[in-house]
């Protein structure tokens, strides 16, 4: 599976989605309860997609990262048998072979955690993309994408409720089918959900804008027939405008947390990447040249560059945080997929 | 070395008026400067007592004006940037634009006028080791002066009293002042010329620096740990070859103005301690050697007779004082079958210090330096170098070359190149059968 490859599937996924959405609406109830279903079966359809996703960035950053310490490792494992050879000849004691043999040790451990977690994040992604173990093996692209070039602006978030919150849209078809199930007809006046609160109650006609072709509007209307035969129905159906704006609500508030994730992760990636890892290269580079110079030794090459391996895996580990926070930023703009 | 630069033409000498005021310039003897950190001809005396100059390695003597009947010199204390060897500056404190300062030459019983500006950041001061002279002149910052602070010009006037080879150095934070460099030889010649008289007449400063490979100013506060051992501030290959003329007689003069001793060495003659910082030694108290201890402080004059031709080692007996820096860490590999594990292990260290990107976009200015490969660190002398006739001599620091021909002429210092050994004059590989050791 190519990093090409998982584009597609993402792209696909969420196209089939829009379309299903773009069929226009159907007049009976009948159809617009079908067309509540498709909607909550898209949902669930994106909740697999966002956690294939995250499934897959976590199983390339595993595999990317237990490749690096493979290589850390066959350094610590040459750097290990040297020490013994020098302990050998005489040159050195049981002390500083033991100390070698410790960071050598150190490094297995890093590498068998690195392949367990490698394993572990493989497993996941073939279950959720429902592979057996018979189907052909899964192959992972070599390393993650690079990051962007900039980061993408937020959006308007009350468009993007408007456009693409597919939950919003199967809950506002459900107010329109509990209305006509309830009997409610006459429509007094019109609330709009996201703006409810305190002191602020939009009255009026129903707004222009809002109406365009299948998207939602959050302009509900209210019923206030005052005849104590629709009370009942009228309250049940306030119940309903209520978890239609907290819903409102929650889709802002977690659309705002995903994008703040998502511009921290890209500014701890590109930190990462444009300074972080070339000061670790830059000294790693010094460092050959000090050793080519005969100032330091090979053992003094191997521990610096133990201290330097930590900043490329957290490197490693930030464009995959980066990666699943872009998947989350770009579900939370389609609806609520977060179990 | 004479051949990298022009000798005789004194093309490095340049008189700069600078920052002094025009009116105390008027009454201040001018500021000769050199930018080159190569051995200079002999003065020659344009007046004053007659003497025979001598020739300072890596470095120069002052000019001065003669001013009723005074010799007057102006120093000044300013930072310089010197050339250690080809491939390698210091930023060191020095006087007239060289690190040492130039030799002041004067002759016994000379009246001597030093003018000492201070450009320093810092105050600063001169005090004139083994000098008879008034206990005011003698330049302990605050004990016999106050000290000149930056921008001041104090005046040292005093009557050289007795020949010999001496120092200046700062006495005002001195340990930071002489670790940046912040020295120079000074010479009174015998009232007459004829006294102790030698054909070539050498002086220099023994110093020690320790520059972090990679950077260009010394670390001040190392006292014993120095990475960088020179003669006047050179180190081989960038010291000048001494030179003599097949039967001369040579005089080498040498202080030690570092934290320790070096025993200085000549190879394939027998010398004389003639003058130590205390005057002339008595004849009937000197002794032959080929090694002579210089303690921290001292200076020794050592006199020999140019007695072979040939390309002689002189050099620091301590062996890792003809070295440049270097490792005190590296562990000993020998014994050990090690370039298979550490080719192994710098090409995983590259290698995996390359992988952390992920794509085309780790391309930074790290990544080029990597990939330049660059043999050493910047600003770096090899710790072993050096060239000669048979290959790589793998010297550096305290070592250069007494060169002594008999096709020299007197006076000449032009470096003559390799020596051309005779026919039958050099060690050769045995061609034979190598009988089998037999031990008892």
């Amino acid at each position: 599976m190519s990093a090409a490859a998982q584009y597609d599937i993402e792209e696909t996924l969420t196209f089939n989605v829009l379309s299903l959405l773009t069929a226009p609406y159907a007049r009976d109830i009948e159809k617009r309860r079908f067309a509540q279903v498709q909607g909550t079966l898209v949902i669930a359809v994106m909740q697999l997609a966002n956690a294939t996703r995250q499934a897959y960035f976590a199983a390339v950053a595993a595999h990317q990262s237990a490749q690096y310490l493979q290589q850390v490792k066959t350094a610590a494992e040459a750097g290990a048998e040297l020490a013994r050879r020098m302990l050998a000849a005489g040159n050195w004691n049981i002390l500083d072979q033991t100390h070698e043999q410790g960071f050598y040790a150190d490094a297995k451990r890093r590498l068998t955690q690195a392949r367990w977690q490698q394993e572990t994040t493989r497993e996941k992604l073939r279950q959720l993309m429902g592979l057996s173990g018979e189907q052909p093996a899964l192959r992972l692209a070599e390393s993650l994408p690079d990051l962007p070039q900039h980061l993408e602006d937020l959006p308007d978030v009350e468009q993007i409720l408007l456009q693409n919150r597919l939950d919003l849209k199967v809950q506002r078809m459900q107010i329109d089918a509990l209305a006509r199930r309830l009997g409610l007809t006459k429509a007094t006046r019109f609330i709009n959900v996201l703006d409810m609160g305190p002191t602020r109650v939009l009255q009026g006609d129903k707004s222009q804008p809002y109406e365009r072709g299948y998207e939602i509007s959050f302009e509900v209307p209210i019923f206030d027939s005052g005849a104590a035969r629709v009370r009942r129905a009228e309250a049940q159906y306030a119940q309903a405008i209520d978890r239609f704006a907290q819903s409102a609500v929650d889709a802002r508030s977690q659309i705002r947390q995903a994008y703040a994730a998502y511009r921290a992760c890209f500014e701890i990636a590109r930190q990462q990447r444009d300074e972080v890892v070339p000061n670790a290269k830059l000294i790693a580079a010094q460092n050959l040249l000090r050793y080519d110079a005969s100032l330091i030794s090979v053992f003094d090459l191997l521990a610096d560059a133990r201290l330097q391996i930590t900043s490329v895996d957290d490197y490693i580990h930030s464009v995959r945080d980066f990666w699943m926070a872009k998947s989350e930023l770009d579900t939370a703009l389609l609806g609520n997929f977060t179990p | 070395m004479f051949t990298r630069r022009s000798f005789f033409n004194g093309a490095g000498l340049a008189v700069a008026a600078a920052t002094v005021g025009k009116r105390a310039l008027a009454a201040l003897p001018e500021i000769v400067s050199t930018d080159s950190a190569s051995m200079q001809p002999p003065l020659v005396p344009p007046n004053g007592r007659p003497y025979h100059p001598v020739a300072t390695l890596n470095g120069w003597s002052l000019p001065w004006r003669m001013r009723q009947g005074t010799k007057e010199f102006h120093l000044v204390a300013e930072p310089v940037v010197r050339e250690i060897a080809p491939g390698m500056k210091a930023n060191l404190w020095g006087y007239d634009g060289q690190s040492p300062g130039p030799t002041l030459e004067v002759v016994e019983g000379d009246r001597v006028r030093i003018f000492v500006t201070n450009r320093l950041p810092e105050h600063t001061s001169v005090h004139w080791p083994g000098q008879r002279l008034p206990n005011g002149m003698d330049g302990v910052s605050c004990l016999n002066q106050p000290s000149i602070k930056p921008g001041q010009t104090y005046v040292y006037d005093f009557t050289a009293q007795r020949a010999g080879t001496f120092m200046y150095h700062p006495h005002a934070d001195e340990t930071t002042q002489m670790a940046m460099g912040m020295m120079g030889s000074w010479v009174t010649h015998p009232r007459d010329p004829g006294q102790m008289r030698v054909d070539r007449d050498y002086v220099f400063l023994l110093n020690a620096y320790d520059i972090s490979p990679g950077s260009f100013t010394p670390k001040v506060s190392t006292m014993l740990d120095f990475n960088l051992w020179t003669f006047n501030s050179s180190a081989y290959p960038g010291t000048d070859p001494m030179l003599a003329r097949l039967g001369e007689r040579v005089r080498i003069r040498v202080g030690n103005l570092t934290m320790t001793n070096h025993p200085i060495h000549l190879h394939g003659h027998e010398f004389v301690v003639a003058d130590t910082d205390g005057g002339w030694t008595p004849p009937g108290s000197r002794w032959p050697e080929v090694t002579t201890d210089i303690a921290v402080g001292q200076m020794r004059a050592i006199e020999f007779t140019a007695a072979a031709p040939g390309d002689w080692a002189f050099h620091c007996h301590k062996s890792h004082h003809t070295m440049n820096a270097m490792s005190h860490t590296l562990p000993t590999t020998i014994g050990v079958e090690s370039g298979d594990l550490t080719r192994k292990i710098t090409s995983l260290v590259t290698e995996y210090m390359s992988m952390g990107g992920a794509g085309g976009a780790m391309d930074g200015a790290a990544s080029g330096a990597m990939q330049m490969q660059m043999p050493l660190p910047e600003n770096t002398l090899p710790m072993m170098t050096g060239s000669g006739p048979h290959g790589p001599i793998e010297m550096g620091g305290m070592f250069t070359v007494m060169k002594i021909r008999a096709d020299l002429a007197h006076g000449d210092y032009r470096d003559p190149g390799w020596y051309q050994a005779p026919a039958g004059s050099v060690a050769y590989p045995w061609e034979g059968e190598t009988p089998a050791v037999e031990r008892g």
